[in-house]
């Protein structure tokens, strides 16, 4: 599903306008962002988390130029699916599916 | 920090961020993310412009082991669910560290020049200023796969290894060490032409100054006030040598001297002017908060493993402020990570610059300043 059909789905169900729906999207960006910037990890029931992690620096190789770079710390933003959430995708037909190929293949 | 925000929190905070009303939020957040799950099960991906997209990535059934058994098994394929933050919220999450960037290591580093730094998870927004020797910018191209841990990391020096450890007895202990140089400057000019009496009269100053190195510790003010006591000082001296000098053409050297030492009115027309503003000074030097090692002009040189950020902890209490030390030099220096070892910088006195390392209005005045140094170069 592409931004334009979340967005009008979202306006349709809320009955709420595109634009409402677009800045409200934006201010989700923004407050995750800056939550996540802080460390704060957000929780959204039964669906999962967003977890922002810190990765440490670390000395890696240049794949091109071959030197040595150090390369400095960075917080990226990750997300940890509920269980909830799991068991929706493990009994959905697609999840399903995937359980009949490797019995399949056996 | 590191805290998890509930969902009635983030709703909170959202409606406050859109000034929206927080019910239309909860609504908001509750269908958007019960569409994703919705597609998800559907298996399919959800894209959110600016936000990222949210995926199933297929998983390969693979062998494993049963700990407790010893058994080999076989986990079954299955999908799990992924999401890939957009460029726009990687950046914003990136916000503390969006300064840095890629430095190239030099090879002849040794371990011992290094030291081992990192004040692991500080809240990420301290994090920035505290490593803020470091570069600009995003990322650089790099393998992910590669991790020499052997490899010296340079750039970690630079960070507030130093600094960080150096405790508040350190601080006070190296004081009077810098006070003596202080003093060996000031007074060298009476030193030279006066005889005894002016001797003892900077012995009185000596005494002044280490009374008040106690105090200063205690007053947030003492910055300021220390650099007033370095004026003071100075123009005492040079008071003296003039004084001196003007009178020994009358030949009255002798009969000054006397004067001073018991800081007594002046007889000699002449001079009685410059006497009794020496008087005056002398006076308010006593009161006064000693000199800060902080507040003299003094030189510096870069090594391996001194930086700007070692000495701005050194001479003013702060590595956050080493853009002041930037900025003085800044005809010579070029990238603020890449200066040579052996450059010579001047530390100028804090007052200079107007900033006093107490306030926190004025730290967070220079850090903005050294992000721009660090803007010039991207």
């Amino acid at each position: 599903m592409d931004n334009k059909t979340l967005i009008d789905t979202l306006s349709k169900n809320l009955d709420i306008s595109r634009d409402t729906v677009t800045s409200l999207l934006e201010g989700l960006t923004k407050t995750l962002g800056e939550s996540g910037a802080e460390l704060d990890s957000v929780a959204i029931p039964s669906f999962g988390t967003f977890e922002p992690r810190k990765r440490m620096e670390r000395v890696a190789l240049h794949p091109a130029s071959g030197k040595r770079l150090l390369v400095p710390p960075k917080v990226v933003m990750t997300f940890r699916p509920s269980p909830v959430l799991k068991q929706r995708i493990k009994e959905s037909e697609i999840g399903e599916r995937s359980r009949d190929k490797v019995t399949d293949g056996e | 920090m590191e805290n998890k925000i509930s969902f009635p929190q983030f709703v909170a905070i959202l409606a406050i961020a859109t000034g929206k009303q927080k019910k239309q939020c909860e609504d908001f957040l509750k269908e958007l993310f019960r569409i994703i799950a919705d597609e998800l099960e559907k298996g399919e991906s959800v894209r959110i412009k600016g936000f990222g997209t949210f995926k199933l990535v297929e998983v390969e059934a693979r062998r494993s082991v049963d700990v407790t058994t010893g058994e080999s098994n076989e986990i079954p394929g299955h999908y799990k669910v992924s999401f890939i933050p957009s460029k726009e919220l990687a950046a914003l999450v990136n916000s503390p560290f969006e300064a840095f960037e890629a430095v190239e290591v030099a090879d002849d580093l040794t371990m011992d020049e290094l030291v081992e730094p990192e004040p692991e998870e500080e809240s990420a927004s301290e994090a920035v200023p505290a490593s803020e020797g470091n570069g600009v910018a995003e990322e650089v191209p790099v393998s992910e796969e590669t991790s020499c841990e052997e490899v010296p990391e340079m750039e970690k020096a630079e960070e507030p290894a130093e600094p960080e450890a150096a405790t508040e007895d350190d601080q006070i202990y190296s004081l009077p060490d810098e006070k003596e140089e202080i003093r060996e400057e000031q007074p060298i000019e009476p030193e030279v032409n006066v005889t005894g009496a002016v001797e003892d009269d900077r012995e009185a100053y000596r005494d002044d100054d280490r009374g008040c190195a106690m105090k200063s510790h205690k007053f947030g003010w003492g910055f300021f006030a220390g650099f007033m006591t370095a004026i003071v000082v100075a123009a005492a001296a040079l008071l003296v040598w003039l004084t001196f000098f003007i009178n020994r053409e009358e030949g009255e050297v002798a009969e000054i001297i006397t004067v001073e030492e018991i800081d007594s009115p002046v007889e000699e027309g002449e001079v009685s002017n410059a006497d009794s503003t020496f008087a005056d000074t002398s006076a308010v030097d006593t009161q006064d908060v000693p000199t800060r090692p902080s507040d003299e002009k003094v030189y510096d040189t870069i090594s391996t493993t001194r930086f700007l950020t070692t000495m701005a902890k050194e001479h003013y209490g702060n590595f956050n402020l080493w853009p002041i030390i930037y900025e003085e030099n800044q005809a010579i220096l070029g990238h603020p990570d890449r200066i040579k070892p052996g450059t010579q910088v001047v530390v100028p006195p804090l007052s200079k610059y107007g900033i006093d390392p107490k306030n926190p209005a004025d730290v967070k005045r220079v850090k903005e300043k050294g992000l721009e140094i660090y803007g010039r170069y991207r």
